[in-house]
C-alpha cells in the first residue's frame, strides 16, 4: 500500500524510446539506401528492403513490450488487493484478541469481587463457602484451584487462630473465676471468725461484692467463648431469692426490689446459669435506670412455668435497637466472643446464650416504666415448689417458755472456724429442763453435726401443692431442733437420771442414734445424693 | 453450699446482699448472747420478707440463742445479729439479752445422780 508503482511508470524513457526506435531505425535505414542508391543499387535495395522488416519486427517487439507491462501492472494491483487483505486480516485478528482478553479480564474481576465480598467473609466467619460464579471452563482450571486453595488457606488459618484464642481467654477467664473465688472464700471465712466487728464485717462484705463482680465477669467471658459454668449449686433455690443472688453480682445491689411467691424455687442443674442471666439483666436494668431509683423484680407462677420479669425506668430504645436485642437475648442470634461490640451488648449476648442451652424464653418489650422491660420465662419443669420458709420447725410450742441455761460464749471470744456446724449439737441439749444442770450441755457427746436426723424427718406439710415436694436449704435446722424435746427426757428420781446419762452417753458413743426420730442411716443432708432431686431434667 | 470441687465453699446469697449491704443494725442491738423469741401473739411478717426472714422468725417460735439461730440459717453470727435486730424493731421477735438464772438442782439431787453414775460401771 505504502508503494504505488502505478503512479509512475518503471520505464519513462520508453514513451519516447519506441518512437524513436520505430522512426529512427526504418529512417536511417531508409535514408542509407537513399544514400547508397547512386553509388550501388545492391546494398541500398537491400538497405530498402530491410526497412519494412525492422519496422515490422520493432512493431512487434512494442507490441510485446505493451503486453509485458499491462501483465506487470496487473501483477502489481493483485499484489496490493493481496497486502490489503492481509493488513485486514490481521486487524481483524487483533480485534478479536483484545476483545477476548476483555472477556477473561472481566470473568476474572467478577470472580475476584465475587471472592471478596461473598466468599472471603464466608470463609472468615467460618460458615459454608459459597461456589464460584465461573466454572474452571471460563475462568480457567489452574486460576479456579488457586482461588479454592486460598479460600482453604484462609478458612484453616482462622480456624485455628479463632480456636487458639477461645482457649487463651476460657483458660484465663477461669483462673480469674477461681481467684475471685479464693478471695470470697478467705474473707467470708475472716468475717466468720470475728464475728464481733461490725467494721472487718463491713470491710469483708465490699470485698465480698467486689470479687462476686469480677467472677461474673469472667464468667461471662467463659460463656461467650462456648464454656459453661462449672460451679453447680447441690440444692434448689427460691426464685426470689434467685434474684436476690444475681442482684448481688451487680454494683448496685441495693436498687433491686424484688416482689413475688418466696416458696417458687428452681432445681439446682439451673441455678447458676439463672442467676448469671439475671445478673446481666439486672446491671443492664440498673444502668439504664436514673441513679438512686429502684429496679423492681417481680416473679409470678404462669401456666407454663414462672415468669421473672424486670423493668428498667429509662429512655427504652428505639425500634430497631429493640428489634436487634430480642434477636439477641432470645438467642435466635448468637453472639460469640468476638462480635460483641459495646458493652450492653455483652450482658445480652451472655443472656441469649443461656436462655437457649437452658430453655429459657427471654423476651424484651417497652415497659411501663418508661425504659425496657426484660421477662423470663422458666419452664415448669425446671421449678420446685420449696418448703415454706421456717416450715421445718415443728418445734411444740409447750416448749417455748422453757428456760434454758445458755453456755453463751464471750462476746470477744472468736468462734472456730467450724463454729456454726458444732452449734447445732447444743441445741440437742438446750431444752433439757430446768432442773437439770447445764454440765452435761456444754461437754455433749460428739456426734457430727452433719449426721444429726436429715431432711427425711421434714413434716410433709404441702401436700396440696401442684408442684414436688422439696426441702429448703434452711431445712437442716429442723430436724436438730425436732429431736430435742424428744430427746431429752426430764429426769424424775436419781435412777431415771442415771438412766438417762446412760443413754446419754451410750449415745454420744455410737452416733447418730441419739434422736429418738428414725434416722436415713450415714446419709446426712451433706451427703449429695441425699439431695438429688427426683424429678431434675 | 460447696462447689463441684469442694475447693470453695459458698453461698449463692452472698451475705451484703442478706443485709442489704449493712454491717450493722440500723437500730437496736441484739447481743451475740441474746436469746430470741418470736412475739406473742405472733405478728403477721410483710410480703417482701426474706427466706431468712421467714425462717428466722418461724425457728424462734422457741426460744433460741442467736449464735444457734445462725447455726441453723448457715449463715455468719453477725449477719443474723442484723436480720434478728430489723426483727426485734419491726416487733416481730423479741431478745432477752439476760441469760435468765438456771434453777440449781438440790446437792443432794446431785450426789445422787453421781452415785448412780458410779453404779453404772
Amino acid at each position: 500500500m505504502a508503494r504505488s508503482p502505478a503512479a509512475t511508470p518503471p520505464f519513462p524513457k520508453s514513451r519516447w524510446l519506441w518512437p524513436a526506435a520505430l522512426l529512427g531505425a526504418p529512417a536511417a535505414l531508409a535514408g542509407s539506401a537513399l544514400l547508397l542508391a547512386p553509388l550501388s543499387t545492391g546494398p541500398a535495395l537491400v538497405y530498402g528492403t530491410l526497412t519494412p522488416v525492422v519496422f515490422a519486427v520493432l512493431s512487434a517487439l512494442r507490441t510485446r513490450h505493451r503486453h509485458a507491462e499491462s501483465d506487470v501492472a496487473r501483477c502489481r494491483a493483485e499484489i496490493r488487493e493481496r497486502e490489503a487483505e492481509a493488513a485486514r486480516r490481521e486487524a481483524d485478528w487483533r480485534a478479536h484478541v483484545a476483545r477476548c482478553a476483555e472477556q477473561q479480564a472481566d470473568v476474572v474481576r467478577e470472580e475476584v469481587q465475587h471472592l471478596v465480598k461473598e466468599r472471603l467473609p464466608a470463609a472468615l466467619d467460618r460458615a459454608e463457602v459459597p461456589p464460584s460464579l465461573h466454572g474452571g471452563e471460563q475462568l480457567g482450571d489452574a486460576v479456579a484451584e488457586w482461588f479454592d486453595r486460598l479460600l482453604a488457606e484462609i478458612s484453616d488459618a482462622v480456624a485455628h487462630r479463632d480456636e487458639s484464642r477461645r482457649l487463651a481467654l476460657v483458660e484465663l477467664a477461669s483462673r480469674v473465676q477461681t481467684s475471685a473465688h479464693r478471695i470470697q472464700a478467705a474473707v467470708t471465712g475472716l468475717a466468720d471468725r470475728h464475728p464481733g466487728d461490725p467494721d472487718l464485717l463491713e470491710t469483708t462484705m465490699r470485698v465480698d461484692h467486689a470479687a462476686t463482680q469480677q467472677a461474673r465477669h469472667a464468667q461471662s467471658l467463659k460463656v461467650l467463648c462456648g464454656e459453661w459454668p462449672g460451679q453447680q449449686w447441690q440444692k434448689p433455690l427460691a426464685m426470689v431469692d434467685v434474684v436476690r443472688a444475681a442482684s448481688g453480682r451487680i454494683v448496685a445491689f441495693n436498687r433491686v426490689e424484688v416482689t413475688g411467691d418466696p416458696d417458687v424455687g428452681v432445681t439446682p442443674s439451673v441455678v447458676e446459669p439463672l442467676i448469671h442471666l439475671l445478673a446481666e439483666l439486672l446491671a443492664n436494668a440498673t444502668e439504664y435506670s436514673p441513679p438512686k431509683t429502684s429496679v423492681p423484680v417481680t416473679v409470678r407462677t404462669v401456666q407454663r412455668g414462672a415468669v421473672i420479669e424486670v423493668d428498667d425506668g429509662g429512655l427504652g430504645m428505639d425500634e430497631y435497637r429493640l428489634a436487634e436485642a430480642r434477636e439477641i437475648v432470645s438467642g435466635r442470634r448468637l453472639l460469640g466472643v468476638g462480635e460483641v461490640g459495646e458493652i450492653p451488648q455483652t450482658g445480652f449476648a451472655v443472656v441469649g446464650r443461656f436462655a437457649v442451652r437452658h430453655g429459657f424464653d427471654v423476651d424484651l418489650g417497652p415497659s411501663p416504666y418508661g425504659g425496657i422491660r426484660a421477662v423470663v420465662l422458666v419452664p415448669a419443669d425446671v421449678l420446685e415448689t420449696l418448703a415454706p420458709a421456717g416450715t421445718a420447725v415443728p418445734g411444740p410450742l409447750a416448749h417455748r417458755t422453757v428456760r434454758v441455761p445458755q453456755p453463751a460464749p464471750a462476746p470477744d471470744e472468736p468462734f472456730p472456724p467450724a463454729g456454726p456446724p458444732v452449734l447445732p449439737r447444743r441445741v440437742t441439749a438446750a431444752a433439757p429442763p430446768p432442773a437439770f444442770p447445764a454440765g452435761p450441755v456444754s461437754s455433749p457427746p460428739v456426734v457430727p453435726p452433719r449426721q444429726r436426723p436429715g431432711p427425711a424427718a421434714v413434716p410433709e406439710g404441702n401436700a396440696d401443692r401442684k408442684l414436688p415436694q422439696r426441702r429448703s436449704r434452711r431445712d437442716e435446722y429442723a430436724p436438730a431442733v425436732a429431736v430435742a424435746p424428744a430427746a431429752v427426757t426430764p429426769p424424775g428420781t436419781p435412777e431415771e437420771a442415771g438412766d438417762w446419762m446412760e443413754q446419754f452417753f451410750e449415745g454420744g458413743r455410737s452416733a447418730p442414734g441419739t434422736g429418738s426420730l428414725p434416722h436415713e442411716g450415714q446419709d446426712g443432708p451433706s451427703s449429695p445424693t441425699a439431695d438429688s432431686p427426683e424429678g431434675q431434667s | 453450699m460447696s462447689g463441684p470441687d469442694g475447693e470453695y465453699a459458698a453461698s449463692a446469697l452472698r451475705p451484703y446482699v442478706i443485709t442489704k449491704g449493712r454491717s450493722r443494725p440500723t437500730r437496736n442491738t441484739v447481743g451475740i448472747e441474746a436469746l430470741l423469741i418470736a412475739a406473742d401473739p405472733p405478728r403477721e411478717l410483710p410480703v417482701s420478707a426474706t427466706r431468712e426472714e421467714r425462717a428466722l422468725v418461724r425457728m424462734c417460735e422457741r426460744l433460741l440463742s442467736l449464735v444457734e439461730a445462725a447455726a441453723h440459717l448457715e449463715l455468719p453470727v453477725s449477719l443474723v445479729k442484723v436480720l434478728a435486730s430489723d426483727l426485734v424493731d419491726s416487733g416481730h421477735l423479741n431478745a432477752r439479752s439476760s441469760i435468765p438464772q438456771a434453777v440449781l438442782p438440790e446437792s443432794q439431787l446431785l450426789q445422787e445422780v453421781l452415785d448412780g453414775l458410779r453404779r453404772l460401771r
